[in-house]
């Protein structure tokens, strides 16, 4: 289950943002783009999500060319860098979201809700509102959200970016045995070369 | 903090309600004068203009909604009037007003008119214009008579009111005949003339409306009418029931003694001189000369239905329900 | 210490709610409580309700309401979700556009619609629901909308990388997010048609009557004020009581203000017709209105124009026209004055109370629930006796028409104080500002939007006349609605075009007025 990136480039307007950029993840491994801010790091994490179409080249997710796939059938989750958790569902409900939209069976989904809970570590929390989470809190439930639907890829747009220092050396390492755990194909986009160091496998610079 | 804002919003209260009374009229002598009037009382802007140069005193017109309204309003405020005259109570409401005792003292009557069948002589072609109430129900004009709904309209009560007064107890046989006949109703005045009558794009030649709106028609007429050209429509002059309006001093204001002079003034012949072209009525008063327009194409009305105001008052209702039983079903 | 302190300030905004307290009670409790004492004869109390015409009303009123607010309710709902998340030309205008009719004179719009519906529909049931949702339909865009608006297109990213397919989206994401303001805008929705006065009686055939419509009746042709009371009153209660359970709002729900910009998204081709009608649906009755201006008979003719501007002097037709826009604009102004800082304080007292904010809007929407001939009769006895005389008040009408326009402006308020982020309160207060200052420094520029549709709003119900004060004595000279009233009174082809030009002058006038404000601020 490995991601192609062939050759992608994407204009906005007469603005080159990304130019034929070519990339592979292998299948279970984590590998990370990095670059300063403004580059392109979430435009390419948004095509490759299938949230924008670039001007030329394809996603090739397991053989597969995504480019005619929309968004919500590519099994392609994504930890967006403020979370996005749904502010009318607790925090149970929001890791839920994407087994219910997937129809699964709802004893198969409870428990893989709760086992994805506990990896996180927020088994208490399971009924709590989402508005009174903490930063690392939060950040949490919205990769326990991610991954409860088996995604085939997983996306990482900054995911340690706006936590303070303590906090994130912790996560970094909680991410990396998260991703290792469940053997998560993963693609994150940061700026910081020390994030990428600690949670990723492999390193690939962006211009 | 908390203090001074309660303080600070209660002194505001205060002035506020200061400033609304301080605006309402305390002056004992008065150089101003409340007219009430129903909405459609509309005189020409120098109509006062004689009576102010006399007494001094300017005239306020108080619009007071529709004569219903109007009336409803000062029955209510009987003893504390909203003003000091009243305009334009008419005869299917004057017994209402009397026996809530608005009127300082006996109304006086200061203008008619009359409600009847008009026609639209270009749309009838070759047929006879109708007459009488009875030429209605007849074959020749079936499916061309448009009447309002005596519940919403005063044109269309006044109508009603004619056939109780022609047929007496078999009035709601005459009415069965005309459903027969095809009549359509509608709601209002203004929709009758303007959406069902063939003048303005409908499809019924005859609707209920006024004696005086053939003069209308000539004198609104855009492009003007060529002289001496008839009017486009006619009165069926035997299908008329007469409306009479009244106006009178308020019991309760302050100022009766020059309140009664300008009901005087209303009844005068300066002001009811106005009256045919401005309000489209006759004037009650005798000594004053019909405009040449009413001369020339107003209908004679020598005969029209009346039933006494107090029994219209004691039956308007039950008459208006039995005319929907038989009439809307 | 700064969570204290915002506390205290909680608790202390309180008092705002006052000045709205004391307009609804002057111009609708009450009188409601002074009249319902003197004239109401307790027999009638149940004897009213055995009036056949009375149960009819009732139930029509019940049904054309509900299914006029289905309607409204789904084609606005499809409307606000592309007005609040799509760009495309004349977005803004098309939203501004869309409140326009809310505040017409009825006069004025059943003139338009007689002269662009076919005969047939004229007295149908078809034409009141569509002159309903023509309407009605802003309630929906401007409550439901700058929900939608503020949320984030990420977030709906997020449901789709979640496996939600558009449907699904919108049913767990985009409804549920919206759900609150969409039972707020049926509720008034509910309420506007089932009290609607003009447009039954222009577009409903004869003999069809809503409780309005026949409350009216009683009081003014029967003289039955007593019944007509009673009816009165328990259409309010109904009214109050749906609001009560219809405006809830859920403590969890947060509406964050986004000044932000709109996802620059196409929309598609289905959409664009649909706008497309709905914007011929706004403008075909204008144009059409402007052809029977012109037209008498088979001739083209600007009498009625010539005679409205004052240029023509016709024999039989005396107003001022200059003056009717004095009277109308400074009724209009002082309302807007009244009800726009009463309604923001309201707005301020409950923002971060969720549950006074259902009651207080059942409170609010009294003086709109109350037929405007019972409120007219109302107040008629209550301010009758010195120093309270002010029923020959300049003020009164003005007092009324904010008191009218007062729901709406809080609405439209509602969600931009909420959506002021704490935090920029906390951090002015750190600045050492004092409460006056942060207000007018931080907070009224980001209230702005509030600001101008409620001063639409207002400005615009008071131009068209609205409800209640329909059935108060004018002491000033005629207002505009009047004075085309009057003109539609009189027979011949004068009157008639020049009433309409009136009305398309004032429909032109007020839908400028509501659509430059608009602009300016936003969504």
């Amino acid at each position: 289950m490995s991601l192609i990136i062939d050759n992608i480039s994407f204009s906005y307007g007469d603005r080159a943002i990304l130019n034929k950029l070519s990339l592979e993840v292998p299948t279970g491994t984590t590998t990370a783009v990095v670059a300063p801010s403004g580059v392109g790091k979430s435009t390419l994490l948004r095509i490759i999500a299938g949230l924008l179409t670039p001007s030329s080249g394809s996603i090739i997710l397991d053989g597969k060319n995504l480019s005619l796939v929309p968004t919500h059938l590519r099994s392609i989750g994504m930890v967006f860098q403020d979370n996005q958790l749904f502010p009318h569902l607790n925090v149970y409900d929001n890791v839920m979201f994407g087994l219910r939209m997937a129809k699964t069976e709802k004893k198969i989904a409870s428990e893989r809700c709760r086992d994805l809970l506990e990896l996180v570590g927020l088994s208490q929390i399971a009924k709590q509102s989402v508005d009174t989470l903490s930063g690392g809190e939060s950040k949490r439930v919205a990769l326990a959200r991610a991954l409860a639907p088996s995604p085939i890829l997983l996306l990482l747009d900054e995911p340690l970016t706006g936590l303070d220092s303590e906090l994130h050396d912790r996560l970094a390492h909680e991410l990396q045995r998260i991703l290792h755990a469940t053997s998560t194909t993963a693609l994150l986009v940061t700026h910081s070369i020390h994030e990428a160091e600690i949670i990723s496998d492999s390193i690939h610079h962006l211009q | 903090m908390k203090k001074t804002h309660i303080a600070l919003g209660t002194s505001l209260a205060m002035a506020f309600l200061y400033l609304m009374t301080s605006c309402s009229s305390e002056t004992s002598t008065t150089k101003n004068l409340t007219l009430i009037a129903y909405d459609s009382f509309t005189p020409p802007e120098t109509a006062f203009d004689a009576f102010t140069q006399e007494t001094g005193i300017k005239v306020n017109i108080a619009l007071a909604g529709d004569a219903g309204e109007m009336v409803a309003k000062a029955s209510l405020t009987s003893g504390n009037p909203e003003g000091d005259v009243i305009w334009g109570v008419d005869n299917t409401l004057i017994s209402r007003a009397t026996d809530s005792k608005i009127f300082a003292s006996d109304p006086t009557e200061v203008d008619y008119g009359d409600v009847c069948v008009n026609f639209d002589i270009a749309a009838l072609g070759q047929t006879e214009p109708p007459l009488t109430l009875d030429d209605l129900v007849s074959s020749d004009y079936k499916g061309m008579l448009v009447v309002e709904n005596p519940a919403t309209s005063s044109t269309g009560l006044a109508f009603l009111l004619a056939t109780v007064a022609a047929f007496g107890d078999s009035w709601p046989d005459y009415w069965k005949q005309l459903v027969a006949n095809d009549v359509q109703v509608v709601d209002s005045w203004d929709e009758a003339y303007y959406t069902a009558f063939t003048r303005y794009g409908g499809d019924r030649p005859l609707v209920v409306s006024y004696s005086t709106s053939p003069p209308a028609e000539v004198i609104f007429a855009d492009p003007p009418l060529a002289k001496g050209s008839p009017a486009p429509t006619g009165v069926a002059s035997e299908t008329c029931f007469k409306q009479i309006e009244y106006a009178g001093v308020l019991r309760g204001t302050k100022y009766s003694g020059q309140a009664q002079q300008l009901v005087e003034y209303l009844a005068g012949p300066t002001f009811q001189a106005l009256l045919p072209e401005s309000l489209f009525v006759y004037p009650a008063n005798q000594d004053v000369a019909l405009p040449q327009s009413f001369v020339d194409y107003a209908p004679e009305i020598t005969t029209s239905f009346s039933i006494p105001p107090n029994e219209i008052a004691k039956n308007r209702q039950s008459w208006t329900e039995q005319w929907s039983a038989i009439v809307l079903k | 210490m700064v969570g204290h302190r915002l506390e205290m300030k909680i608790r202390s905004v309180r008092f705002l709610v006052i000045p709205a307290a004391i307009l609804v009670f002057v111009t609708a409790v009450i009188p409601l409580i002074v009249l319902a004492t003197s004239v109401i004869d307790k027999a009638d109390i149940f004897s009213v309700w055995t009036h056949s015409s009375v149960r009819r009303a009732l139930v029509f009123s019940l049904w054309q309401a509900l299914l006029s607010t289905a309607f409204t309710i789904f084609l606005g709902v499809i409307a606000t979700w592309h007005l609040s998340r799509y760009q495309f030309f004349g977005r803004r205008t098309f939203i501004a556009l869309v409140t326009v009719p809310f505040v017409l004179p009825t006069v004025a719009v059943g003139a338009a619609f007689i002269a662009v519906l076919p005969k047939a529909l004229h007295h149908s049931i078809l034409a009141i629901v569509l002159a309903h949702i023509f309407f009605n339909i802003s309630i929906v865009v401007r409550t439901v909308g700058p929900r939608w608006n503020s949320i984030d297109d990420q977030l709906i990213d997020s449901a789709r990388t979640l496996g939600a397919s558009p449907l699904q989206t919108w049913r767990h994401v985009i409804m549920p997010l919206g759900k609150n303001a969409i039972f707020s805008a049926t509720a008034l929705t509910f309420f506007m048609c089932f009290t609607s006065y003009g447009i039954i009686t222009i577009l409903g055939g004869p003999g069809l009557a809503t409780v309005d419509i026949e409350i009216y009746r009683r009081a003014v042709q029967l003289g039955d004020l007593s019944g007509a009371t009673v009816l009165a009153i328990a259409q309010m209660l109904l009214i109050a009581l749906t609001f009560l359970l219809w405006s809830r709002s859920r403590s969890t729900e947060l509406v964050l203000f986004r000044a932000q910009a709109i996802s620059h998204r196409r929309l598609s081709l289905a959409p664009k017709c649909f706008f497309l009608a709905l914007a011929a649906f706004f403008t075909v009755p204008l144009l059409a209105l402007l052809a029977a201006s012109m037209r008498t008979r088979d001739t083209w003719s600007l009498t009625g124009w010539k005679v409205f501007l004052g240029i023509q002097k016709q024999r039989g037709i005396d107003f001022n026209m200059w003056q009717a826009i004095q009277t109308s604009g400074k009724y209009a102004l002082i309302a807007s004055c009244i009800a726009l800082p009463t309604g923001i304080a309201a707005t301020y007292a409950l923002s971060n109370r969720r549950s006074s904010h259902s009651r207080l809007s059942a409170f609010v929407i009294l003086p709109l629930a109350i037929s405007p001939v019972v409120i007219g009769l109302a107040i008629l006895i209550t301010y009758d006796f010195q120093p309270f005389d002010f029923r020959s008040s300049w003020l009164l009408i003005p007092l009324v028409h904010a008191a009218i326009a007062l729901p709406f402006v809080m609405r439209s308020a509602l969600p931009v104080v909420e959506g002021i982020p704490n935090d920029l309160r906390c951090a002015a207060s750190t600045l050492r500002a004092g409460p006056w200052r942060r207000f007018l420094t931080v907070e009224l520029p980001l209230l702005k939007p509030a600001i101008s549709t409620g001063l639409a709003f207002s400005l615009a119900m008071s131009l068209g006349e609205f409800g209640a004060t329909s059935f108060l004595t004018r002491r000033e000279s005629r207002t505009i609605p009047i004075i085309i009233a009057s003109l539609f009174g009189k027979a011949g082809d004068i009157p008639r075009t020049t009433g309409m030009a009136a009305s398309l002058v004032l429909i032109v006038t007020t839908a400028m007025i509501v659509i430059t404000i608009d602009r300016k601020s936003h969504t």
